[in-house]
C-alpha cells in the first residue's frame, strides 16, 4: 500500500512542503533566525572548532596552549593505535546498549503499559517516584546511587554481605543508575505513544480471544514502532550526553572499567592536559550521535508506508 | 486534545467478566511488579532522606543520629545564593529555548523551509552531543566578551537544550489542525497572532514538555556552569555541591541535605505541572495522519 | 480543567526573564568597580585548600584588610575556586588564556607551576626575589620548583610533606615497641604483620592505591615510597623518558604486594572512595587502624579548631615518624614534598601592587597562619622553627618539618600526571586484586603509559 499523493511523506517532514511553494518564505526564515542564529554561533559553531582543535596540537596549558598548530593525521594515528581508544568504544557501546536501549526501554515500557491497568493511587505514586527520578540533577543521582551502592550502602545490605559493589561491578551499577536516571522520561514518551493506540483495535483482537499478551505483541508494539524507536534514539542520545552522572560516580574507574567516549575525552582534554586529543575523542562521540541519527531516519522511513491509525492495518 | 491518563486506563475494563480468579490473578500481577518497581526506583532515595537529618552522616546507610541542623543550615547564607543562582539561570535557559523553539517550531512546521526535513534530523542528533567538547572554545568567546557569568551561561544552557525543544514543539504544532489557524487568518490576525493565541494554546502540552526539559536541564547543568562561572557568589547547586564532596572536610549531612532542598524545586515544578504537560511528551503528530 | 491565558503567560514569562537578566547583569566581575582605585585580583582554592570554608574565609579576608589598608588606593579582588585540585588548575588553565580573565595573582599547585611558566602566562619574579630576605630561608629544593628555562616564576607558600603515623595504644596491645623507630621497609612489614597476628580486627595498614584521588594519592601514598628506594627516578633527564620499569618501582610494587597479598591493607571501597585520602584521619582516630602513611596535615586535623575529625586524645595516641628508606640508605627519610605556591600573571597591569600582595602573603604571621588553618609545612626554615606553627599541633609539626628538607618534588612536565595515573593504575590493580604479581603490576603500567604516551617516551632502569 502506497501513500496517497497529498499524505505526508513522513511525520518529521513539514506539513507545508507537500504544497509545492516554491518562492522563499521570508517570514518562516525570520521565525526560525533566533533559533538559527543561537544554534549557529554557541553550538555548531564551538563543535566546528572542536572539530578542527581535533587535529592540531594545543594543550590546556602549556607551551602550546595559546600557540597551536594543525598537526594533520598525528592525532588520528595516535587514536587508531591506542589501545584506550578502542576499549572506550567499546564500553560505550555496552553502557548505551545496556542501558538506553535494553533496560530504558524495557522497564519504561513496563512501566508504561503497568500503570494503564493499575489501581489509580499506585498510579500516581509509582509515576511521581519514577519521573522525579528522572527530574533529579545528575550530580544527585549520582550521589545517590554511589551511596547506594558503596560498602554500607543500601544495596550492600541487602544483598547481605559487606561487599562494595559498586567497585565489584562498576559497570553494571553505573548502567542501572542510568536506567533508573532515564526512565521517567521513557515512561512518558511511552505512555503518551500508548494512548494513542485505538481501543476498537485492542478490542476488535479480544474479541478474536486473543490473550493479553498476544494482543500486546502483534496489535499494540506494531502499532506503536514509531514512538519506540524514537524513544531508543532519544534515550540514547541523552545517554550519550550524560556525562555528570558516570564523571561523579566512577570518574571512568576503577581501572578504565567505565571509561566511556566522553569521560575518556574530558580525561584526556581536563586531567591530562591533551585538548586536541580530548577533542578528537569528543568528535568520535558526535559522529556516533550522527550515526545514530541516520540509522533512526532508515528505521523509521518504512513504518510510514502502511499505518493507518483507522484501523486499517498494512 | 489534552488526554489525561485515566480517561484511557479504563480502556480494557470492559472486557466480557471471565473468571473473577483470572482477574484477581491479573490485578495481583500487574499492580504487585508495578510496586515491585516502584519500591527498587525509591530505594536509592533512602540515603538521601536519612542522611540529610544524621548529624553523623557518612556515605553507608545507617540509623540517623536525628538533627535538623543539616536541613537548616542549607537554606541560608550561601546554599540559598546558590539556590537563587540555580533559578535565576534556569528561568534564563528555559525563556531562552521556548520563545527560539516556539519561533522555530512553527517555522519549521507550517512555513515553507527550504531544507527542513533534514534539519530536524540535523538538529535530533544535535541532542547526543557532550557539552564537554565544545566548552572550551564557548570558553573562550565568552571571555573575550566579558561573558562569564550568569545570565550569558543561562543562554548557553537554553542553547544546549534548544534542539531537543524545537524537536518537541514542532511536533506538537504539526498536531494543530490548520483549519484553525486559517480561520484566524480569515478574521485578517497577522502571523504573531495566529502563533499567540491559536497555536500555543493548542499546542500547549508540547511547548510546557519543552520548557520542562529546558528547566531541567538548566537547573541540573553542571560542567558548564562549573567552566563559564567564575565568581564565587554566581555558583550554582552543582558547583556548591561539587564543592562539598571535594573540600578537605566532607560533610555529608550537609550534602545530603542541600541536594534534598536543591532537588526540591523540580520535583514541585512536575506536581504543578503533571496534568498540562503530560500530553505533551505524545509523538502524537507521528501517529496521527 | 484550568484554563490557560496565553497571552498573560507569555508577557509575564518574558518580564520575568528580564527581570532576572537585570539582576544578574548587575552582579558581574567585579572589574567594574570604583574607577579610581586600582585593581588587583587573586585566585586560589575556596574548598580544597584550607582545611575548612570557614579557615578560607579568615585568611583571604584577612589578607585583603591588610592588603587595603596597607595601599589606599589599590583594591584587592578575591576570585575563589571551588572544586578539587584538578578543577582549581583547570579553572586557572581558562583564565589565564585571555588577559581579561587572567588573574594578577595566582595559588597554584607546585606539581603543574612549570606547565604555567611554559605557557608564557607567568612574569619571572627573580628581579623581585633578588633583595627579599625571607626568600633566602627557602632550602634550595624548594626556591627550584617555581623554576623554568632558569627563570624563577613561583614562590612557595606551603608544602605538603608526608610521615608514618601509628596507633600507641594497639602498638602496646600487640607488644609492638614504642615509641616506634622502623629503619626500612621490612621494619614496617614486620609490624604489620605482628598486627594482623595479635588483633585480626584491626587494618594493620593504610596505603593509597588507586586513582580515585588522583595525583594526590601518589604524593600521599606510593610516591613516598619511590622517593625510598634505591633508584627513585621518575623522568630520565639524560634520555628524556619516563621510567616505567626500575628496581625502584618494583621494590614499590613489592611493598604493595605485600601489603595487600597478606591481607594486611584497607578494605576497597575506602581505598577507592573519592576522599580516599582523608578516610585514614577518621580510621585511626577510631582505633581501625595502626599504621598509615599520612601526611603533614593529620595533626592539625585533630586540633580542635579544624576538627576534621575533632580528636583531643591525638598527642597521646598517635606517633608520628618520619617514613624510613628501602634499605635503610642514609638518610633514612623519605618523602614528596609538593604544595601550593603564587605565581604573578605576565599579562598584568600592576606588577607592583601584585608582588606586594605576595610579599604580604609570605609575611611570617600569615605563613603560619596558612600553615595552621591549611596543614601545610612552611618552607621558610625560620618560619618552621617558631613555636605559633610548632606548638599548634606538636609533635606532629616538628617532625613534618624535620623531613621537609628531604622532600622530592614531582617532575615539572604535564606528562607527569600520565605517568602518576599509570602508578595509579598499578597500585590499585594490586589492591583489588591482590594474587597480581609485582611483574604483572609493572606490565600494567608500563603499558599505560606507553599507550599514552607513546613507547618512544619511555624507558627501563636497570
Amino acid at each position: 500500500m502506497r501513500p496517497e499523493n497529498g499524505e505526508r511523506r513522513g511525520w518529521w517532514k513539514s506539513s507545508a512542503a507537500a504544497d509545492g511553494e516554491q518562492q522563499l518564505d521570508a517570514v518562516g526564515i525570520l521565525l526560525l533566525l533566533p533559533a538559527t542564529l543561537l544554534l549557529v554561533v554557541m553550538f555548531i559553531g564551538p563543535v566546528g572548532f572542536a572539530f578542527y582543535l581535533g587535529v592540531t596540537n594545543i594543550a590546556l596549558v602549556g607551551p602550546t596552549a595559546q600557540h597551536f598548530h594543525f598537526t594533520g593525521l598525528k592525532n588520528l594515528h595516535r587514536l587508531v593505535n591506542d589501545r584506550l581508544f578502542w576499549e572506550s568504544l567499546k564500553l560505550t557501546a555496552i553502557f548505551l546498549g545496556a542501558s538506553a536501549v535494553v533496560g530504558v526501554t524495557i522497564i519504561g515500557m513496563a512501566l508504561a503499559v503497568l500503570m494503564q491497568h493499575a489501581v489509580t493511587w499506585l498510579r500516581t505514586v509509582v509515576g511521581a517516584i519514577v519521573v522525579v527520578a528522572w527530574m533529579l540533577p545528575p550530580i544527585t543521582a549520582a550521589l545517590l546511587w554511589y551511596a547506594f551502592s558503596t560498602t554500607g550502602g543500601t544495596l550492600s545490605l541487602l544483598s547481605g554481605s559487606d561487599s562494595d559493589i559498586l567497585n565489584d561491578f562498576p559497570m553494571t551499577i553505573v548502567c542501572l543508575a542510568n536506567i533508573w536516571s532515564t526512565a521517567g522520561f521513557s515512561m512518558l514518551v511511552l505512555s503518551s505513544g500508548l494512548r494513542t493506540v485505538p481501543a476498537e483495535v485492542l478490542e476488535a483482537g479480544k474479541m478474536e480471544g486473543a490473550s493479553r499478551w498476544q494482543v500486546f505483541r502483534s496489535l499494540t508494539l506494531p502499532i506503536m514502532r514509531p514512538t519506540i524507536v524514537t524513544n531508543v534514539l532519544l534515550v540514547t542520545l541523552l545517554s550519550l550526553a550524560n556525562f555528570s552522572l558516570i564523571y561523579i560516580m566512577t570518574a571512568g574507574g576503577p581501572g578504565n572499567a567505565t571509561n566511556i567516549l566522553p569521560i575518556y575525552s574530558y580525561q584526556q582534554a581536563f586531567q591530562f592536559n591533551k585538548l586536541a586529543y580530548g577533542a578528537l575523542l569528543g568528535d568520535v562521540v558526535v559522529i556516533i550521535a550522527t550515526v545514530f541519527a541516520y540509522l533512526y531516519v532508515r528505521v523509521s522511513r518504512p513504518s510510514r508506508a502502511g499505518y493507518r491509525p483507522q484501523g486499517k492495518l498494512a | 486534545m489534552i488526554q489525561s491518563a485515566s480517561a484511557v486506563a479504563d480502556g480494557n475494563a470492559g472486557g466480557p467478566p471471565i473468571a473473577d480468579v483470572k482477574k484477581t490473578r491479573e490485578w495481583f500481577v500487574t499492580n504487585g511488579l508495578l510496586a515491585i518497581i516502584g519500591l527498587a526506583f525509591l530505594a536509592p532515595m533512602l540515603w538521601l532522606a536519612l542522611a540529610a537529618v544524621d548529624a553523623n552522616a557518612g556515605w553507608a546507610l545507617q540509623l540517623p543520629h536525628f538533627t535538623l541542623a543539616n536541613l537548616i543550615a542549607v537554606t541560608r547564607g550561601d546554599y540559598l545564593q546558590a539556590l537563587l543562582n540555580t533559578l535565576e539561570i534556569s528561568l534564563v535557559a528555559t525563556g531562552v529555548s521556548t520563545i527560539a523553539g516556539v519561533f522555530g517550531g512553527y517555522a519549521l512546521s507550517r512555513r515553507n523551509i527550504p531544507l527542513s526535513d533534514e534539519l530536524m534530523v540535523g538538529v535530533l542528533f544535535l541532542t547526543g552531543i557532550p557539552v564537554a567538547i565544545m566548552i572550551v572554545p564557548v570558553f573562550e568567546v565568552f571571555a573575550k566578551y566579558d561573558l562569564l557569568s550568569l545570565v550569558p551561561t543561562g543562554v548557553f544552557l537554553g542553547v544546549t537544550s534548544l534542539p531537543f525543544a524545537l524537536w518537541l514543539i514542532k511536533t506538537a504544532i504539526d498536531a494543530v489542525p490548520k483549519e484553525l489557524e486559517e480561520a484566524a487568518t480569515i478574521e485578517r490576525a497577522n502571523i504573531l497572532q495566529v502563533i499567540l493565541h491559536v497555536t500555543v494554546p493548542v499546542a500547549l502540552p508540547g511547548i510546557f514538555a519543552a520548557a520542562i526539559y529546558s528547566f531541567i536541564n538548566a537547573w541540573g547543568a553542571f560542567l558548564p556552569p562549573l567552566v563559564l562561572i567564575s565568581d564565587p557568589s554566581q555558583a550554582t547547586g552543582p558547583l556548591k555541591i561539587y564543592g562539598l564532596i571535594g573540600s578537605a572536610a566532607v560533610r555529608y549531612g550537609d550534602i545530603a541535605a542541600f541536594s534534598i532542598v536543591y532537588s526540591l524545586p523540580v520535583v514541585v515544578l512536575y506536581i504543578l505541572m503533571s496534568r498540562p504537560f503530560s500530553g505533551g511528551f505524545s509523538m502524537g503528530g507521528a501517529v496521527k495522519g | 480543567m484550568v484554563q490557560y491565558k496565553p497571552r498573560h503567560l507569555a508577557s509575564s514569562f518574558a518580564a520575568l526573564a528580564m527581570g532576572v537578566g537585570l539582576l544578574g547583569s548587575s552582579g558581574i566581575s567585579g572589574r567594574a568597580l570604583a574607577a579610581d582605585k586600582t585593581v588587583i585580583s587573586v585566585a586560589y582554592g575556596e574548598t580544597y585548600v584550607f582545611d575548612t570554608e570557614d579557615l578560607t574565609k579568615k585568611w583571604w579576608n584577612g589578607v585583603k584588610a591588610e592588603f587595603e589598608a596597607k595601599f589606599p588606593d589599590a583594591t584587592l579582588q578575591l576570585v575563589p575556586i571551588g572544586g578539587g585540585y584538578d578543577d582549581i588548575t583547570n579553572k586557572l588553565s581558562l583564565l589565564y588564556r585571555s588577559s581579561r580573565t587572567a588573574p594578577d595573582v595566582a595559588q597554584i599547585a607546585t606539581p603543574v607551576i612549570g606547565q604555567f611558566s611554559s605557557s608564557g602566562y607567568l612574569l619571572p619574579l627573580d628581579s623581585y626575589l633578588a633583595d627579599e630576605a625571607w626568600w633566602k630561608q627557602f632550602p634550595k629544593v624548594i626556591q627550584g620548583e617555581g623554576v623554568f628555562q632558569g627563570k624563577t616564576y613561583a614562590v612557595n607558600t606551603g608544602e605538603n610533606d608526608s610521615q608514618l603515623y601509628y596507633n600507641m595504644d594497639l602498638f602496646k596491645k600487640a607488644g609492638l615497641p614504642v615509641p616506634w623507630t622502623p629503619h626500612n621497609w621490612n621494619d614496617i612489614l614486620n609490624a604489620a604483620r605482628t598486627i594482623k597476628a595479635k588483633l585480626p580486627h584491626i587494618i594493620p595498614v593504610w596505603l593509597n592505591a588507586g586513582s580515585s584521588s588522583g595525583d594526590n594519592g601518589i604524593l600521599q601514598g606510593a610516591g613516598n615510597l619511590l622517593a625510598g628506594s634505591t633508584v627513585p627516578t621518575i623522568y630520565d633527564k639524560k634520555t628524556q623518558k619516563w621510567v616505567v620499569d626500575s628496581p625502584g618501582l618494583r621494590e614499590v610494587l613489592d611493598f604493595y604486594h605485600s601489603v595487600y597479598s597478606e591481607g594486611m591493607g584497607a578494605n576497597l571501597s575506602d581505598l577507592f572512595s573519592p576522599s580516599a585520602v582523608t578516610i585514614p584521619l577518621t580510621l585511626i582516630a577510631q582505633g581501625k587502624v595502626a599504621i598509615t602513611f599520612g601526611s603533614n596535615y593529620y595533626g592539625g586535623n585533630w586540633t580542635k579548631l579544624i576538627c576534621s575529625p575533632c580528636w583531643a586524645d591525638a598527642t597521646k595516641v598517635a606517633g608520628v615518624v618520619p617514613i624510613p628508606t628501602v634499605d635503610g640508605h642514609s638518610p633514612d627519610i623519605a618523602t614528596t614534598v609538593g604544595g601550593w605556591d603564587f605565581a604573578v600573571s605576565a599579562s598584568t597591569k600592576s606588577p607592583h601592587y601584585a608582588w606586594e600582595l605576595v610579599k604580604l602573603m609570605e609575611s611570617d604571621i600569615n605563613q603560619i597562619n596558612a600553615a595552621n588553618w591549611a596543614g601545610f609545612v612552611p618552607a621558610n626554615q625560620l618560619i618552621v622553627k617558631e613555636p605559633a606553627f610548632v606548638d599548634f599541633a606538636p609533635p606532629y609539626n616538628a617532625v613534618s618539618a624535620q623531613v621537609l628538607p628531604y622532600g622530592v618534588i614531582s617532575p615539572a612536565s604535564g606528562d607527569y600526571l600520565v605517568w602518576s595515573h599509570g602508578l595509579q593504575e598499578a597500585t590499585g590493580a594490586l589492591a583489588q586484586h591482590p594474587n597480581t604479581t609485582v611483574d604483572a603490576a609493572i606490565g600494567v603500567m608500563s603499558d599505560y603509559v606507553s599507550n599514552q604516551l607513546d613507547s618512544s617516551a619511555v624507558e627501563t632502569l636497570k
